[in-house]
């Protein structure tokens, strides 16, 4: 634990101490041979690379990410929407935008293209329109868009959900359209939504997903509308509908000012406040953690015990069964766990509505089971044959043999390993944000999002992970002694007999 | 007919293309002790295996107490009929007398109660007592064959088998082991127990079976299997005789060559190199004494020399055969090469029929050589 806190310690030492001199960037001409960042293939990507054909480009996925390297000096600029830059400084960041604009960007709703799409489409074009007209709009952009944070509020409608619920699917990182506080979903987008479906009788259901999710999403139907302040691109057009421009965005570019001189106490405290303390962000943490615990014990439950059921199955020896479980256990063992998620959560489940942490949960118990059946086929083949002819001399069929003599023989001596799977099944788990479950990591990466200070989130849930490994091998050192028949009492071991 | 316990009829096992048993045809009868013996490889093991179907027959029929077996699930027949293996094979992780209470309880139902009383009982009788929570591996190998056979008695087996017992066993504690066993033949109990133990065989059996080549060879009381053997192999075996042969075609054979194999077989049994010298010379004088006599220069010839070495006894047979006249070395005017023969062995033996002579002696190991 020492070692960890001190290692800690040198990396956040290292980290703040980035000060180096870089290239000020004064007007749009000092970026034509810069590296400039930008989310990939986005309307600001491509405004850009139109502009500054020979500048160097850096994809990044996330504000959060293009922060970092800026403030890295890994990147000169980045480009991205107005609005979005107009909030980066709101968090007491040392970043500014350049007032020239590169070119316009049409944000707005995408839907899903068929019949039930195409009508929702329809009504939300009317529904701008209407609105556009009486002024309401202008009274939610300058709300939003152009007013101060203790004004971007908005009580949710009351919906009679006569109409049905539309699934609208958010990454919720993009502040002020469609972004977290306080753990709610609030933003432009979201309150003209909110009223969209007041006017029509809907009612409406916010998943928060992945980016490339939501896009797949949505154009498979698994959500009705994607709601991101989506940039209309003629090859998103494609897969969805949009409706007519919520907003007209303006491309501008994002560029470092010198640092403040920051005490190094006051600058990590500061951070900490940032991320982990200003709107109860630390409750995003716990929920995270207690949603990777829930998948890793129902991992661990079913792996385990699938494992064991295949493992019998194939002892009974049929040649055909066997034949088939090793099939589908070298078939896995092949797979990268992370592709097996997709492929659970986009092919296997598709078409059913089951929650995303359940998909997690049987994929990383199907990962799971390979090593307990693994381990369980090794381990027996590595106890003596003779005990098992032993038993069965006495009359013990060969799966009584197994169970009552062999099998607590193989857990002993094997248990090790399976802690380390154990372990390892908990620490996977971070992959699953890919399939939109909000897991530990997920919810640091969605801090991440909002405080662009990538710094303490990453090392508050490496904490909260590695307590949770530590807490997983307690638990399982205490069953591991259990095992060890030496360890019982002699008047445990015969206590209802006198002798 | 209620007297045979067990019976075998044309008992068949094949391993693949290789058939380890034979048409084996046994009936056991009721309080018999059946050894077992013969050479390794010879199926005795396998034999007692099908006996408990840890191996399955190929084909024929086991019968215990007249009903077939093979119509019954096999633990069935297991539960009466118990087995001691070679490697004890005693449940680690149990104490030995949760060893020996496990099948009754489980499988007879009997409480554990009962149960640990019945296992501390027959743990006194071969003197563990002591050692009821001890685990296998705390304990030394005899002690461990022992609980073993506890563990075996626990399920009142009506018959109960042996495989090599004391295999496995370092001989400071192969006793313990057979003291228990033999206690157990005062019991009435039908057992049937290989083992490379002869006089242990000999002492405890009513009935001595000897195997070759996947069948009983020959089976008897132990005083016809031990005293007066009458099939060849068993006589090889029980005098534990090693055969040594090398045939001849030519007078100028390879001399060299045969004293080399003669060296080979003598060595591999440990010889001291003055007896193999010894047997040597004899060889060597016993061919140039018979081929100046009993043929003429230029006459094919045809002979073989056999060495038997019997381990048991350490003695050392040599015969030799030849065509060609009869001649009795021993009977004519001594030469030099008969000279040598009388100073290196004894027992000398002459008979000529069929056109052959046949010559033996005993080679032996004290020097009779005058200087």
């Amino acid at each position: 634990m020492k070692k960890f806190l001190l290692l800690l310690t040198v990396a956040l030492i290292f980290l703040t101490a980035c000060g180096v001199e870089y290239k000020q960037i004064h007007s749009l001409d000092d970026l034509r041979d810069a590296r400039i960042g930008a989310w990939p293939e986005s309307a600001y990507h491509q405004l850009a690379r139109k502009k500054f054909p020979n500048a160097q480009f850096v994809p990044l996925e996330f504000i959060s990410d293009l922060m970092l390297n800026l403030s890295q000096h890994k990147i000169d600029a980045f480009v991205i929407g107005k609005m979005y830059a107009e909030n980066l400084n709101h968090e007491g960041n040392d970043v500014k935008y350049l007032p020239e604009s590169l070119g316009d960007v049409p944000l707005s709703y995408g839907f899903t293209k068929n019949e039930r799409g195409q009508k929702l489409c329809a009504q939300m074009n009317e529904f701008i329109s209407t609105l556009e007209a009486n002024g309401e709009l202008d009274a939610l952009r300058n709300k939003w868009l152009f007013g101060d944070d203790g004004g971007r509020t908005f009580a949710k409608s009351q919906l009679t959900g006569e109409n049905g619920t539309l699934k609208v699917g958010t990454e919720g990182i993009s502040m002020p359209f469609v972004y977290l506080r306080n753990q709610e979903v609030v933003g432009y987008e979201v309150e003209l939504l909110d009223k969209f479906c007041a006017a029509y009788g809907y009612d409406y259901e916010i998943k928060l997903e992945a980016f490339p999710t939501m896009l797949a999403d949505v154009s498979t139907g698994k959500v009705d509308i994607a709601m991101n302040a989506l940039e209309i691109l003629p090859e998103r057009q494609r897969n969805m509908n949009f409706a007519n421009p919520t907003y007209n965005e303006q491309a501008v570019a994002v560029v470092s000012t010198e640092s403040a001189d920051e005490n190094f106490f006051a600058e990590v405290t500061r951070r900490i406040k940032l991320s982990l303390v200003d709107e109860n962000r630390w409750q995003m943490l716990l929920e995270g953690a207690a949603r990777t615990i829930y998948i890793t014990l129902l991992a661990i439950i079913f792996g385990t015990l699938l494992g064991f059921g295949a493992y019998m199955l194939y002892r009974e020896g049929n040649r055909r069964v066997n034949r088939i479980i090793d099939a589908i256990y070298r078939t896995l063992q092949g797979v990268p766990t992370m592709v097996m998620l997709l492929f659970a959560y986009y092919v296997v489940f598709s078409y059913v509505e089951v929650p995303a942490s359940f998909v997690a949960a049987t994929v990383f118990a199907v990962v799971l089971s390979i090593t307990v059946f693994t381990l369980l086929k090794n381990g027996a083949d590595a106890i003596p044959r003779g005990q098992t002819e032993a038993a069965l001399s006495l009359g013990f069929s060969e799966r009584q043999a197994f169970v009552k003599f062999i099998l607590p023989q193989v857990v002993r001596n094997l248990f090790a390993s399976y802690q380390v799977a154990l372990n390892v099944t908990l620490l996977e788990t971070a992959v699953v944000g890919y399939i939109s479950v909000q897991d530990l990591t997920k919810m640091g990466d969605m801090i991440r999002a909002r405080t662009y200070d990538a710094f303490v989130p990453i090392i508050a849930v490496a904490a909260i992970y590695f307590l949770l490994s530590r807490l997983l091998l307690k638990l399982t050192d205490k069953l591991s002694q259990r095992l060890d028949p030496k360890r019982r009492k002699r008047e445990d071991i015969l206590k209802d007999v006198k002798l | 007919m209620s007297n045979v316990i067990l019976r075998v009829e044309n008992l068949r096992k094949d391993f693949g293309n290789v058939a380890v048993l034979k048409n084996i045809s046994l009936d056991v009868h009721r309080g018999e002790v059946i050894s077992i013996i013969g050479g390794s490889g010879t199926g005795k093991s396998t034999f007692l295996r099908t006996l408990n179907l840890l191996e399955r027959p190929t084909a024929g029929k086991i019968f215990l107490d007249g009903e077939d077996i093979s119509t019954q699930p096999p633990e069935l027949l297991r539960q009466r009929v118990g087995m001691i293996f070679q490697s004890f094979n005693l449940f680690a992780g149990l104490t030995l007398i949760e060893n020996a209470i496990a099948a009754p309880v489980e499988i007879k139902k009997l409480s554990r109660q009962d149960a640990c009383v019945k296992a501390k009982k027959l743990f006194e009788t071969v003197g563990l007592d002591e050692k009821l929570f001890s685990y296998p591996d705390e304990l030394s190998g005899g002690q461990q064959q022992r609980a073993a056979i506890v563990r075996a008695l626990m399920m009142e087996p009506e018959i109960l088998l042996f495989d090599e017992p004391t295999s496995a066993l370092d001989p400071t504690m192969v006793g313990e082991v057979l003291a228990v066993i033999r206690m157990l033949t005062k019991q009435s109990l039908t057992m049937l127990i290989v083992t490379h133990e002869m006089n242990f065989a000999r002492e405890v059996a009513t009935r001595v079976l000897f195997f070759a080549d996947g069948t009983i060879c020959e089976q008897g009381t132990p005083t016809e299997i031990f005293d007066t053997p009458r099939h060849p192999k068993t006589i090889a075996f029980i005098r534990r005789q090693k055969h040594f042969r090398h045939e001849i075609s030519a007078r100028n054979f390879d001399l060299p060559a045969m004293q080399g194999r003669v060296q080979n077989f003598a060595e591999r049994y440990g010889l001291p190199w003055k007896f193999i010298l010894r047997l040597q010379l004899c060889c060597e004088e016993i061919i140039v004494e018979m081929f100046d006599n009993c043929y003429s220069s230029g006459d094919d010839v045809s002979a073989a020399i056999d060495i038997v070495y019997v381990e048991a006894a350490k003695t050392l047979e040599l015969s030799f055969a030849c065509g060609g006249r009869a001649y009795n070395p021993f009977e004519a005017a001594d030469s030099l090469s008969v000279k040598i023969l009388r100073g290196c062995a004894k027992n000398f033996r002459h008979a000529f029929a069929d056109g052959v002579n046949k010559v033996s002696m005993e080679v032996v190991a004290a020097s009779r050589l005058i200087r």
